[in-house]
């Protein structure tokens, strides 16, 4: 017995050919296309121009605004609206708040790991007043960055660092 | 050529192609991301092993997939570290989300496009954030991404999404809602506007025109929006609203004689500035509560005789209002009235109002009235303000409710120059409806003049003040031109001595177009100046963009606001409850506002007695606090069904009335120590001093005829529970969870319970 070569005839060997080749010229094609359209500067979509827009008309930015919403609902009552020790319970305590502006505060303010210890831990478990309650169990990690984020606002450039 | 060579030529391209495939799929950008992401895994590593693993680790396919929210995402291909906290500082894309929103939203579970947007299946950046053609849907970053929270949180506010539930209440509270309809959203809040029948009785003229030509020159932060309306169009509106009488007002008898200093007693004891603006500070600033209208010139807007009618038949006059029906006798109405005329005026009106003109004759002012009232439902005006047989209420704006998901090519940008996309053009409609106002469109060269002065006049707006009322007449052109504008200027577009240019008389309807067009006489528009800042523009961009068609992905996933008791008294109670408003500054439950405590669990926290005793004679709760309930001289009876009701009702079953077992004096003075090492005194008083942050726990009230002391006041479970968690009780609390143990807060609340009055024998009232 012997094998038969299957019989294609030479017409359909052609148009098999012509459709090979008729896709890999359009695979080429498309890949071209895609490449033209991913050229920069495609699509406008203007949201981050739109949000950075309002970002830079506003004095402070979002971790800032975060940060003011908390100090002025739970610290500014002592520590007062600008941070300078002269909220409206300042007086009535036997030690004084911290003053935000002052140079020491700036000082201290480099080692952020101390600053947020009081925050989270109160004054007393950092050798400070009592009168600064721990905070750790109403403010969560994020919140306590904000908040010292604002504090940073609050406190001004460093000495000698060059002013806006 | 051979059909062979053919043959071999095309198996070689197709091999070609298919190494190229295999090529690219290798070097694809995710897969370098992969790469780069393993390598900076390995640097922070510290077993040699896995370092060496992760050096040589291959790419991997991955994508989330949840058929329920019709997710396929592939986003964490590229964005590996989305959820390895050690990522926090990395560049993108292997950053971790920032906050802590995947905890409550695990991205295995709901993917990234739910929330984001964006192409979840495609492998490239440009591709996947859609920001390619015909993807409609891009990449949502920042704030922007609020706008899809509430596909799942369809109502209520929004955890952690503050500028979203923001923007969806200004929805209403603005009124966007009166003129146009946004399905789900329901009415417009019946605070936003006062109803105006009786209008007239109630206003100056002189008040009234200024105030529908600029509210805000009239009162600080108005709610009402500037209109922008002209003079011509506020004489009208003012005409037909002046015509508004209230016969309860006009047939009362004159107010009989008050007396100042009564007066000035009776506004002190009543807490007027709780919600009333009364006056400014000394930098400028109002001082009082903004429930209420501000009253600072309320005399120069009212007269005494709708002022005394108001006080003595508040609620009659205003069923919806928000003030409470204050218990006056005539003469007590009339000192108050006195004080009010005396305090309350605005001398630059008062002028204006001895200047104003003669009102115009009977015939000419009903004319004038009937295009007011055209006005009046043109503007909408009657969708916030109810106007008795006035124009009914018609939403003129067109809906909102798939605002969202409107083809972006529908949107009319006009010729403001932002970018053609949904968000800046809610931006800029929101903060500047004004720059879309328009002019004709048509070219003047492309009409006849007489074509063109038709236009013009068919053009100008508003509809009901010309064209309706009068066809343009027949006659030479020039003519015509002095015709309209005459009327113009009457309605007060333009200047009285605006002129036609003399010479070249075939431009004339040429410039007219022009100059009305200058004037915005043409402005179609009428939505109004709400004056909002960026950020209260950017609120309700991001709540008009989460107006979309998409509604919950499915009903599992719907996110319900925490179920509260529903507070509805009855009978008495809920009588007194209306009377006196109590709702308009407290909340009970679901009820209520947050201007005054929250009585929601008030029985558990307070002394029945105590409370009897405050309804009674109401005291300011802190030194530092101007405001204070008013003295709504109760009788007995009413303060002992209100107080017996709010103490039975809002007493949780969860917080004991006493603790078990009873606190001893050990206790308490352990807790007497504890006070100061925990630093307490810096926020409350006691006999000893303390600041002035909380309320005081030891002060006694003059004249109050029971202890007002901690001890006397409160109730030993719930200080304890207080003290546990303050912001389980009330999550705004300033006072800081302490991490107390379970004899620390026993001992605290012991001392705090034995702070009581030292003073007379206490009076018990059954």
């Amino acid at each position: 017995m012997t094998l038969d070569r299957p019989n294609i005839t030479p017409g359909i060997n052609r148009a098999a050919l012509i459709a090979i080749l008729a896709y890999c010229v359009f695979a080429i094609f498309m890949e071209f296309v895609r490449g033209m359209q991913h050229a920069p500067g495609g699509a406008p979509y203007g949201f981050e121009s739109l949000e950075e827009r309002i970002a830079l008309s506003a004095p402070l930015g979002p971790q800032e605004t975060k940060g003011k919403i908390l100090y002025d609902h739970y610290c500014a009552v002592c520590h007062g609206d600008s941070g300078q020790a002269d909220g409206l319970n300042a007086s009535r305590l036997t030690i004084g708040p911290r003053d935000f502006t002052a140079p020491e505060f700036r000082a201290r303010l480099k080692d952020e790991t101390a600053v947020v210890k009081v925050i989270r831990e109160g004054g007393l478990a950092s050798g400070l007043s009592s009168s600064m309650p721990p905070w750790g169990l109403t403010l969560n990690p994020t919140q306590t960055t904000e908040l010292v984020t604002y504090l940073k606002k609050l406190a001004g450039p460093p000495a000698g660092a060059p002013g806006p | 050529m051979s059909l062979r060579a053919l043959f071999g030529l095309s198996s070689l391209l197709l091999a070609l192609l298919t190494l190229a495939t295999f090529v690219d799929e290798f070097t694809a950008s995710w897969a370098d991301h992969q790469r780069e992401y393993n390598t900076l895994l390995a640097e922070k590593a510290t077993d040699p092993a896995l370092k060496k693993e992760l050096v040589s680790r291959w790419p991997v396919f991955e994508q989330i997939y949840n058929p329920e929210l019709g997710v396929v995402d592939r986003c964490i291909l590229c964005h590996r570290g989305i959820d390895n906290p050690d990522m926090k500082n990395a560049s993108q894309p292997h950053r971790s989300h920032p906050g802590n929103l995947l905890e409550s939203h695990p991205q295995q579970k709901y993917g990234c496009t739910i929330c984001h947007q964006g192409q979840g299946r495609a492998t490239d950046k440009q591709a996947a954030w859609g920001r390619v053609s015909h993807w409609e849907k891009p990449l949502l970053t920042g704030s922007f991404v609020q706008a899809t929270c509430t596909r799942c949180h369809v109502s209520g506010d929004v955890p952690q999404a503050p500028l979203i539930s923001r923007g969806r209440k200004m929805l209403r509270s603005l009124g966007c809602v009166a003129c146009h309809q946004v399905e789900g959203l329901g009415g417009v809040d019946p605070r936003v506007a006062p109803d105006l029948s009786g209008i007239g009785s109630k206003v100056t003229r002189a008040w009234l025109s200024r105030w529908l030509t600029r509210p805000d020159s009239v009162l600080p932060a108005p709610k009402m929006p500037d209109y922008g309306l002209r003079s011509g169009e506020v004489e009208a509106i003012a005409a037909y609203l002046m015509q508004q009488r209230s016969p309860m007002v006009d047939s009362a008898p004159a107010v009989p004689e008050g007396d100042y200093d009564r007066g000035s007693l009776i506004y002190k004891q009543f807490q007027c500035i709780d919600c009333h603006v009364t006056r400014f500070s000394r930098n400028g600033k109002p001082v009082g509560g903004s429930i209420g209208p501000a009253l600072v010139h309320v005399a120069t807007k009212t007269n005494r005789k709708w002022l005394f009618a108001w006080l003595r038949e508040t609620h009659r006059m205003q069923p919806r209002t928000l003030m409470p029906h204050f218990k006056l006798s005539d003469q007590q109405a009339a000192d108050l009235v006195e004080y009010i005329c005396e305090e309350w005026y605005d001398p630059d009106i008062e002028d204006e109002v001895l200047d104003e003109p003669e009102p115009a004759p009977g015939e000419q002012k009903k004319e004038l009235a009937a295009v007011g009232m055209a006005l009046f439902a043109n503007y909408g005006c009657s969708g916030c303000h109810g106007i008795d047989h006035g124009p009914s209420p018609t939403r003129i704006g067109p809906e909102l409710t798939y605002i969202g998901s409107k083809d972006l090519h529908r949107f009319d940008f006009g010729k403001v120059d932002i970018r053609h996309t949904r968000p800046d053009y809610f931006f800029a409609k929101v903060k500047d409806p004004g720059q879309f106002g328009k002019g004709l469109d048509v070219p003047s060269h492309l009409l006849s003049s007489r074509e063109l002065l038709e236009r013009i006049w068919k053009g100008l707006t508003p509809a009901a003040l010309f064209s309706e009322r009068t066809p343009l007449p027949a006659g030479k052109e020039d003519d015509t031109v002095t015709w309209i504008l005459d009327r113009v200027k009457a309605a007060g577009f333009l200047k009285k001595a605006t002129m036609p240019p003399p010479s070249d008389e075939a431009s004339r309807p040429v410039w007219l177009r022009k100059t009305l067009e200058n004037s915005g006489a043409f402005s179609v528009l009428k939505m109004p100046d709400f004056g909002l800042s960026d950020e209260d523009s950017l609120a309700l961009t991001i709540a008009l963009m989460s107006l979309t068609e998409e509604g919950p992905p499915s009903k599992r996933y719907i996110a319900s606001p925490p179920a509260t008791q529903h507070f509805d008294p009855q009978g008495q109670v809920g009588q007194l409850f209306d009377r006196y408003r109590c709702l308009s500054c407290h909340s009970v439950w679901d009820q209520g506002e947050n201007l005054a405590a929250d009585l929601s669990n008030e029985g558990s926290r307070v002394d029945r007695n105590w409370l009897y005793e405050f309804l009674r004679r109401p005291y300011s709760m802190r030194r530092t606090l101007t405001i204070a309930m008013p003295q709504f001289h109760l009788t007995e009876d009413e303060a002992r069904t209100l107080a017996d009701y709010l103490w039975f009702v809002t007493t949780r079953d969860d917080i004991p009335g006493r603790l078990d077992p009873p606190l001893t004096a050990t206790e308490a003075e352990a807790g007497k120590l504890l006070f100061q090492a925990k630093g307490c005194q810096a926020c409350h008083q006691t006999s000893t001093g303390g600041g002035d942050v909380g309320p005081s726990l030891a002060t006694q009230v003059p004249d109050f005829p029971v202890g007002t002391w901690a001890g006397d006041k409160l109730r030993e479970g719930w200080v304890a529970t207080w003290l546990k968690n303050p912001h389980a009780l009330l999550p705004e609390a300033r006072e800081p969870r302490l991490d107390l143990t379970q004899a620390e807060i026993r001992a605290l609340t012991a001392f705090v319970m034995s702070l009581r009055w030292p003073g007379p024998q206490q009076k018990v009232n059954p």
